[in-house]
C-alpha cells in the first residue's frame, strides 16, 4: 500500500484550525431576515388557539408563520409520519419543544422578542413521563398504544437453555438520555431564489433526507430543491433527521418571503428540542454453563422514544440485534418495545440503540465471571464469535472474524495478569481510593443492513482537472471525523497523484444521486468504495489512452507518488493529465456503490443482519473517590478489528473521541427534567468531559481482518468506538467498589 | 441590549457613571455577559473598569492586594514569582479553564457572592477585607457578603480591591467536588489552613462551599479546636460538627443528602492527606 494506512496530514484540518471554514452560521445573503421558533412549553396538552397579532406589531417582522402557512405535508417521520411540523389548533402538543409559530423578521433580536409575544392557549393534559407510567397506557401520548413498536429474535427453545442451566442470572439495568453536544449547533440558512430553485445551506449529516423532507413539507419537487451541506461541526447521529426539522423552518419561511432567511439554534433550543440517546429499561435472563458458556439469553428492553417515533423503529433494529453481544448464543428470545412519553424525541446517537443492551449483556458477563470464578477475560474469550459461527440472529459467519485476536491483542498490551495484580495490591494498601478493572467485548453491524437495505447505495464523482488537481464530490458527508481524508487517499491510492492536490467538495444534491445517509458507520465502506470505483474508472480511461499513445502494453505503466511511469519513462501527473485533457480522454467518473442483497425474516428476528460486522474490546482501569464518589478513567487499552486502517490518524481520533464521549455516558452526563421540561439545557449543567477528564493513556490497536467488500478491505469504525467503553467503565467501576452497577449514567451519589 | 458603554479613568469618574446610569461594572465579562446572554441581567450600559488607573497586586506589610481588573492568571502568576501564599494556587487552578483565568477576576467572584464561588471561599480562609472605593469603606470579607448574591455596596460604590492575609507554615487542603475537572461549579468544596506545633493545633481554618446560602466558616469552632491533639477522632468530631453547620439545598447538580455526606468526608479526607497518607496521590 502507497498511502493506505499511513499517518497522513488530513485535508481540512488547516481551514478548521484557522477558522476559514464555512459553518451554517458563517453563510450570509443580501437581504437575509433571522428566524426565530415559538415553542409549545407544555409537555402535554391540546392547542385550542394562536394569537400572532402582538407580534405583528413589532416593527421589522416580516412573517409569522403558522400550520396555515404550510403548503405541503405538515408531517415528519421515518417510519410513520406522527409528528407535526407545526401543530395544528385542534391538535395535541406531546412535548415542550414542539413548535406552534415560525418568524421571520430582520435582526435576530426582533425575531427573538416577536417569538414572546405570540401567545397560545393550550389546554394542559396529564403527561406521561416515565416508561413505567406509559406502560400503564392509561393516558396516550401518540397513536392507538404508547407501546409504538415491538422488534424481537426467536430462535431455538429459550425454556430449555433454563433447564439445562447451572447458572441463571437474572438482572434488571437502566441507562439515560445522552446529548450529542456536537460543537456546532442545528442551523440553516433557507434561500428561495427568483428562478424558484429552493437552496438550503445546513448543518447536516444526511442532505438526502433534509432533501425529501422539504420537498414534503413544501410541495415542491425535487429538481427544484438544492440541498448543500455547510461544513457540520459534530453530528453523531444528531445531525441524521434533525436537520430536516431545522432546515424546513427557514425554507418554510424563504417561500413565504422570498428572501433568504437563516435559522441557528442556541445550545439551550438544540437541547430542548432536538434528538437524544434514548433512555432505556432492560430485564436480562441469561442461562450458563458452569464452565461459563452460555446457553440462551432471554431479554425484555424499553426505550423511550419521546413524543414522536422518528427513527426510534429503526433503532431498535439494532437493539434487537445486538441483544445478546458479541457472542453465541443456541437460544434467544428478545424483546424490544419503543414507547411514547410526553419528552423530547429520541433518535441517532453513535451506537444507535446498541449501547443500552451491550451494557447490559457486559455487565451481565462479569457477573457470571465472578459467580462461576471464571477472569472476565476468559469468560469472553470463551463465548465469543468466530468465522463459522452464528450470531444471535443465525447470521452465519464466513470471513472477517476479528473479535478473538482484539481480546488477546488487549490482553498482551495492557500486561493484564500484571495489571490485576498491581491493582490488588493497591486496593489492600488504599482505603478510601479504590482501582477498577473492567473488560467489553462488542460488535458492530457495519451500515443500515437488513433494517434498512433500500438506503444502502451511494454516489461518487471524481474529476481530474487538466493541470492534474482532483476534486472529489461524495453523497456522504464530513461532519469531523475525517471522511474527506479518508475519500483522498482512496482515490491517491488508485490514482498515484499526491493527497495536497486532492480536494472533497461539501454534497449537493442536485448534483449527486441519493447515497443514503452518513450514519451507521458505513462512509469508509459506501463512499469509499464509490470512490475507488470512479477513480478506477478514470484510470482505465488513462491507461488506454496511454497505452495507445506510447505504444506501451498496458501492465506497463503505474501510477505513485504524484508521478505516471510509461515503461522507463517518469511523467509527473500534471504532464499526464494535461496531455489526456488535450486529447479528449474522459476524466470524470460517476462511481456507485450498493451492497449484496440480505437475507432477514424481521417477523422471528432471524437471518443476515448487516453485512459485516466490527469486532472491538476494552479493558479500562478506573479509580473511585469512596469519600466523594467522583469516578475517573486512568487508562483504557482498545482494539478494534476494522478489516482495514485506510486513514490511520483517523482511525486513533475516532477511538480516542469514541472512548470518552462513552466515559461522559457512563459517569457523568445526564439530562434532568422538571415535569418534562429539561433543565439541564447548557454545559454548564449538562456535564460533558473535558480534556482534565480524558485518561493520560488509551492505548489503540487495530486487527485487520480483511472484508472482501470492502475497500481495500475496510469496514467501519464511527460506532464501535464509543460502544466499546461505557460497558468497560461500568464493569471497571463494579470491579473497584466490589458491587454491580445497573444503571448508567452512574451517579456519584450512587457510589458513597 | 447594550446600547451604552463607558471607559472611566478615574475612581470618582466610575462611581459617577455607576450612580447616574445605574450599568453593570464589566471586567473580565466571564459572569457578566453569561448572565446578559441568560437574561438574567437585563442592561443596556456596562462600565468598563479595565481603563481605571488603579494599584498593581503587591505585597503590603503581611498583606496581599489584589486590585479590581486582575485576573486569576495574574494572580497565579504573581504568586509563584513572589512565593507568597502559594495555597492559593490549588484554589486558583481549579477555576473554570485557561480561558476563564484570562479574564475573570477575583475581585468580580466576590462582587457575585455565589455561595459557589470559589475565590469567595479563599478570601474567607485568608481573612480577606474588602477595599471599597470611593468611600475607602474596608470590612471583612464576612461582613461585605450578606446572602447568595447580596452585598453590602452602595450605588456609588464599587470594589476596588482585596487584601488576604499572608500565611506562612500552614498545611493546606482544598478540594472542590464536582462531576468533571474543570469547566465546573462545585457541588461541595473545602478548604483547610491548618499550623501545628508538636502534633497540635496552633491554628486552624475551615471554609466549606456550596452548602449552605454562604461560605460555611465556623470561628467559634475553630477557636474551640486550637490547643487539641490531632488525630483521626478529632477530625471526625470536625466532620460531624461542621455536617451540623452546614445547611445545603438540592439543585441541579446533587441533592442536599449528598452534600451533608460530603461536608462529613471531605473533612476525613483532608485528615487522610495532610497526616495518614493513606491515600496515595
Amino acid at each position: 500500500m502507497k498511502i493506505i494506512g499511513k499517518k497522513v496530514k488530513r485535508i481540512d484540518g488547516f481551514q478548521k484550525a484557522e477558522g476559514s471554514a464555512k459553518y451554517a452560521s458563517d453563510y450570509y445573503f443580501h437581504n437575509m431576515l433571522y428566524a426565530s421558533v415559538v415553542y409549545a412549553n407544555v409537555p402535554h396538552g391540546i392547542l385550542k388557539n394562536i394569537d400572532v397579532s402582538k407580534a405583528y406589531e413589532l416593527p421589522g417582522v416580516v412573517y409569522v408563520a403558522t400550520y396555515k402557512d404550510v403548503p405541503g405535508i405538515n408531517k415528519f417521520g421515518h417510519v410513520i409520519k406522527d409528528m407535526n411540523f407545526l401543530v395544528p389548533i385542534g391538535d395535541k402538543v406531546r412535548f415542550e419543544g414542539d413548535v406552534i409559530a415560525l418568524i421571520a423578521a430582520e435582526s435576530k433580536e426582533i425575531a427573538e422578542k416577536a417569538a414572546k409575544l405570540v401567545s397560545c392557549e393550550i389546554e394542559e393534559l396529564p403527561p406521561v413521563l416515565t416508561i413505567d407510567e406509559a406502560l400503564k397506557d392509561e393516558i396516550i401520548v401518540n397513536g392507538d398504544s404508547n407501546i409504538g413498536f415491538h422488534r424481537k429474535i426467536r430462535k431455538g427453545h429459550i425454556e430449555d437453555a433454563f433447564k439445562d442451566a447451572d447458572l441463571v442470572l437474572e438482572m434488571n439495568f437502566e441507562t439515560g438520555y445522552q446529548e450529542h453536544a456536537y460543537l456546532e449547533p442545528q442551523g440553516a440558512v433557507a434561500y428561495y431564489t427568483p428562478d424558484n430553485v429552493m437552496e438550503i445551506y445546513v448543518s447536516a449529516q444526511c442532505p438526502f433526507y433534509v432533501h425529501e423532507d422539504v420537498a414534503n413539507i413544501l410541495g415542491l419537487p425535487l429538481n427544484k430543491i438544492n440541498v448543500i451541506q455547510t461544513e457540520t461541526g459534530g453530528g453523531f447521529g444528531g445531525k441524521e433527521d434533525v436537520p430536516s426539522y431545522v432546515a424546513a423552518k427557514p425554507a418554510l419561511l424563504s417561500y413565504l418571503t422570498k428572501r433568504p432567511v437563516k435559522l441557528i439554534y442556541t445550545r439551550e433550543m438544540d437541547i430542548k428540542e432536538t434528538s437524544k440517546r434514548h433512555p432505556s429499561k432492560s430485564y436480562f435472563k441469561v442461562a450458563f454453563k458452569k464452565d461459563g458458556t452460555i446457553l440462551g439469553v432471554k431479554s425484555k428492553t424499553y426505550l423511550d422514544m419521546g413524543a414522536y417515533s422518528t427513527l426510534s423503529p429503526i433503532v431498535m433494529y439494532r437493539t434487537t440485534v445486538h441483544s445478546c453481544g458479541t457472542y453465541k448464543v443456541p437460544h434467544v428470545f428478545v424483546d424490544v418495545y419503543g414507547v411514547y412519553t410526553n419528552k423530547v424525541p429520541c433518535g441517532a446517537f453513535r451506537g444507535f440503540g446498541s449501547p443500552q443492551v451491550l451494557f447490559a449483556i457486559e455487565s451481565v458477563m462479569d457477573e457470571a465471571a465472578k459467580r462461576l470464578n471464571i477472569d472476565p477475560y476468559e469468560i469472553r474469550l470463551k463465548n465469543t464469535l468466530d468465522v463459522g459461527d452464528e450470531t444471535a440472529t443465525g447470521h452465519k459467519l464466513t470471513s472477517s472474524v476479528g473479535a478473538k485476536k482484539t481480546l488477546k491483542k488487549v490482553y498482551e498490551i495492557s500486561n493484564y495478569p500484571k495489571l490485576k495484580d498491581y491493582v490488588k495490591k493497591y486496593n489492600e494498601t488504599n482505603k478510601f481510593k479504590k482501582l477498577g478493572l473492567g473488560w467489553s467485548h462488542i460488535f458492530y453491524g457495519v451500515s443500515l443492513g437488513s433494517g434498512g437495505q433500500h438506503l444502502d447505495g451511494a454516489s461518487a464523482e471524481v474529476l481530474i482537472q487538466p493541470d492534474g488537481t482532483i476534486n472529489i464530490m461524495i453523497g456522504n458527508t464530513e461532519m469531523g471525523q475525517g471522511a474527506k481524508t479518508t475519500m483522498a487517499i482512496i482515490a491517491s491510492e488508485i490514482l498515484g497523484q499526491k493527497l495536497d492536490k486532492i480536494s472533497v467538495l461539501q454534497p449537493q444534491t442536485l448534483v449527486l444521486q441519493d447515497s443514503g445517509p452518513t450514519v451507521a458507520s458505513r462512509t469508509t465502506i459506501f463512499s469509499g468504495n464509490a470512490v475507488r470505483i470512479a477513480a478506477k474508472k478514470i484510470k482505465e480511461n488513462i491507461i488506454g489512452f496511454l497505452s495507445n499513445y506510447f505504444g506501451v502494453g498496458k501492465n506497463e505503466i503505474s501510477f505513485s507518488d504524484g508521478n505516471v511511469l510509461v515503461r522507463d519513462k517518469i511523467f509527473t501527473f500534471e504532464e499526464i493529465t494535461e496531455l489526456c485533457n488535450k486529447n479528449n480522454v474522459k476524466l470524470s467518473e460517476i462511481g456507485w456503490y450498493k451492497t449484496p442483497k440480505l437475507h432477514f425474516d424481521h417477523e422471528k428476528g432471524i437471518g443476515e443482519a448487516y453485512i459485516t460486522y466490527t469486532f472491538s474490546t476494552q479493558l479500562s482501569l478506573v479509580e473511585v473517590d469512596i469519600l466523594t464518589g467522583k469516578i475517573s478513567l486512568k487508562e483504557a487499552w482498545v482494539c478494534h478489528d476494522i478489516g482495514k486502517v485506510i486513514n490511520y490518524d483517523g482511525a486513533i481520533g475516532q477511538v480516542h473521541g469514541g472512548v470518552v464521549q462513552g466515559m461522559g455516558y457512563a459517569i457523568m452526563e445526564e439530562i434532568k427534567q422538571d415535569n418534562g421540561k429539561i433543565l439541564t439545557d447548557n454545559f454548564n449543567n449538562y456535564i460533558i468531559p473535558t480534556i482534565k477528564d480524558a485518561p493520560q493513556n488509551i492505548h489503540v490497536e487495530f486487527v485487520e481482518e480483511e472484508f472482501s467488500e470492502g475497500p481495500f478491505g475496510a469496514k467501519g469504525l464511527g460506532e464501535p468506538s464509543l460502544m466499546s467503553s461505557p460497558p468497560s467503565i461500568a464493569n471497571a467501576v463494579s470491579n473497584a467498589i466490589n458491587k454491580r452497577i445497573s444503571k448508567i449514567p452512574i451517579s456519584m451519589e450512587d457510589i458513597i | 441590549m447594550i446600547k451604552n458603554y463607558f471607559r472611566p479613568k478615574t475612581i470618582d469618574e466610575l462611581s459617577e457613571l455607576k450612580l447616574k446610569t445605574k450599568g453593570y461594572l464589566f471586567s473580565g465579562g466571564t459572569d457578566l455577559f453569561v448572565k446578559l446572554r441568560a437574561g438574567t441581567i437585563d442592561t443596556d450600559t456596562v462600565i468598563d473598569t479595565k481603563y481605571l488607573n488603579s494599584r498593581k497586586i503587591e505585597i503590603t506589610g503581611n498583606k496581599l492586594f489584589i486590585p479590581i481588573n486582575a485576573t486569576y492568571s495574574e494572580l497565579r502568576m504573581f504568586i509563584k514569582q513572589n512565593n507568597v501564599n502559594n495555597m492559593l494556587e490549588n484554589i486558583v487552578k481549579t477555576i473554570g479553564s485557561p480561558m476563564i483565568r484570562n479574564r475573570g477576576t477575583p475581585v468580580g467572584n466576590i462582587s457575585n457572592a455565589s455561595p459557589a464561588g470559589d475565590f469567595v471561599l479563599a478570601s474567607y480562609l485568608f481573612n480577606a477585607q474588602v477595599i471599597i472605593e470611593p468611600t475607602s469603606r474596608k470590612l471583612p470579607v464576612k461582613n461585605f457578603i450578606k446572602g447568595p448574591g447580596k452585598i453590602d455596596l452602595r450605588e456609588n460604590e464599587f470594589v476596588y480591591g482585596i487584601e488576604l492575609e499572608i500565611l506562612n507554615d500552614y498545611k493546606f487542603y482544598f478540594e472542590k467536588v464536582g462531576r468533571r475537572n474543570a469547566m465546573i461549579i462545585s457541588i461541595a468544596s473545602l478548604g483547610l489552613l491548618l499550623k501545628e506545633k508538636d502534633n497540635k493545633i496552633k491554628d486552624i481554618r475551615i471554609a466549606f462551599g456550596s452548602v449552605a446560602p454562604y461560605i460555611l466558616r465556623d470561628e467559634n469552632l475553630e477557636k474551640s479546636l486550637i490547643g487539641e491533639t490531632i488525630n483521626e477522632e478529632l477530625f471526625k468530631h470536625i466532620a460531624i460538627e461542621y455536617q451540623k453547620l452546614s445547611s445545603p439545598i438540592t439543585d441541579v447538580r446533587a441533592t442536599k443528602e449528598y452534600r451533608k455526606s460530603l461536608v462529613h468526608n471531605l473533612v476525613i479526607k483532608a485528615y487522610n492527606n495532610l497526616f495518614e497518607k493513606v491515600v496515595k496521590e
